[in-house]
């Protein structure tokens, strides 16, 4: 087959330069190249076209954050040394047990919300150091 | 030409010669010009016509359930190149970009991963030959290993232009193309698309390719949005191509015990 079809790489995918030259009685249907049919039952997702434009084109790409990200931010502004991070452990990082005492700080206290961030802040601090966690 | 190893005889490459039984060719008539017709716009209106194994099961060997999304996580086949370096055709893959860095939509890969499995494995079934080429340093004993484990090819080597277009002259034979071949990166050292891509859709080999945020998917024909720089992410997603040529083996040979006459 291969020394049949038209090796003409822009002018259509390779399906429909297949099924063209089935059309036109070059091949035989029965000598149809083996991944044809699969191709038949689940074709690309996209199209396999060398021009096409696929979705998104040309669009800004979407910043990923996170709500703590400014408070982690902060945290290792001022806390460097603490900074590593073994990815692998499945124990949790200083960083992260400092974002949740945060969180159970603020929510221990509902009525004052308008409380100063820094003032929690300093709770926090104060808390994982009585927990034995020290801070530098 | 290192390491393809090209077999010594004429193109075995029509779907007649495979060794599965073919039953639906002879009960349902080939389509006529009419349905061909509409088949370049819409493949699947042939599905009628094709061969029995391909009617019922959508997701004949389960990939669907062997592909997950937390390994693919833990393979680290999310993350992309700096957003600078972003192919304007690769941002649909895309979930967003975290401090500056392209994340994949994982959700999305596993969708276009299992399509590209599943075709391995059917291709593999019909006793076809697959190519595993690259051009990254980093990956290239891995992936000839992973070739040769499962009696398949690669190339990783300098390509030389018209390893698949020109091959009585390189070789000096007609030898049988590769019936599909597998990028596992897309991209020379320069930053240019692989020449067999373009070698491959020329002499109508279906391609599969692992595409980074960098990578231009143009003339692919199945594509993977991942990772393909990180050995992580290189040594999943092989094992998970070896499973499927594996897969595709063993059905071919249960096929063939069931049937010793074909």
């Amino acid at each position: 087959m291969a020394q049949f079809v038209a090796r003409t790489e822009r002018s259509g995918n390779i399906f429909s330069r297949v099924t063209g030259l089935i059309r036109a009685g070059q091949l035989s249907w029965s000598d149809r190249p083996l991944w044809y049919d699969v191709y038949v039952s689940s074709p690309p997702l996209s199209p396999p076209d060398w021009n096409v434009k696929l979705a998104k084109h040309g669009e800004p790409i979407r910043p990923i954050f996170y709500e703590e990200d400014v408070l982690r931010a902060k945290f290792y502004k001022k806390y460097r040394n603490t900074a590593a991070i073994q990815i692998d452990s499945s124990k949790q990082s200083i960083s992260q047990q400092f974002l949740n005492e945060y969180q159970i700080i603020k929510n221990e206290n509902p009525t004052e919300e308008n409380k100063e961030e820094e003032e929690i802040f300093e709770k926090t601090e104060k808390r994982l150091q009585e927990n034995g966690i020290t801070l530098k | 030409m290192s390491r393809v190893i090209l077999r010594n005889f004429i193109r075995n490459f029509s779907s007649a010669s495979a060794t599965v039984p073919r039953t639906a060719t002879t009960t349902v008539t080939q389509p006529d010009s009419t349905t061909l017709q509409k088949a370049t716009v819409q493949p699947t209106v042939l599905k009628p016509y094709v061969s029995k194994s391909l009617q019922n099961e959508q997701d004949l060997f389960g990939f669907e359930k062997a592909v997950h999304i937390d390994e693919m996580f833990k393979a680290r086949l999310h993350f992309g190149h700096k957003i600078g370096t972003v192919h304007e055709n690769m941002k649909w893959a895309l979930y967003g970009e975290r401090l500056g860095v392209c994340i994949f939509d994982l959700e999305t890969t596993k969708k276009y991963l299992v399509r590209a499995l599943n075709f391995i494995a059917h291709v593999s079934m019909r006793g076809g030959m697959i190519l595993f080429v690259t051009s990254n340093r980093d990956s290239m004993f891995d992936v000839e290993k992973a070739a040769e484990e499962v009696n398949q090819y690669s190339h990783v080597r300098k390509w030389q232009s018209g390893t698949l277009t020109n091959t009585r002259q390189l070789l000096g034979a007609s030898v049988r193309l590769p019936d599909t071949i597998v990028f596992m990166s897309t991209l020379t050292s320069l930053g240019e698309s692989h020449p067999a891509i373009v070698e491959a859709t020329k002499m109508a080999i279906p391609t599969i390719g692992i595409v980074d945020s960098n990578s231009d998917p143009a003339y692919l024909t199945y594509l993977i949005p991942a990772n393909d720089d990180t050995p992580n992410s290189t040594e999943y997603l092989l094992r998970l191509f070896k499973m499927a040529v594996k897969k595709g083996q063993e059905e071919r040979k249960r096929q063939q015990q069931q049937e010793p006459g074909k």
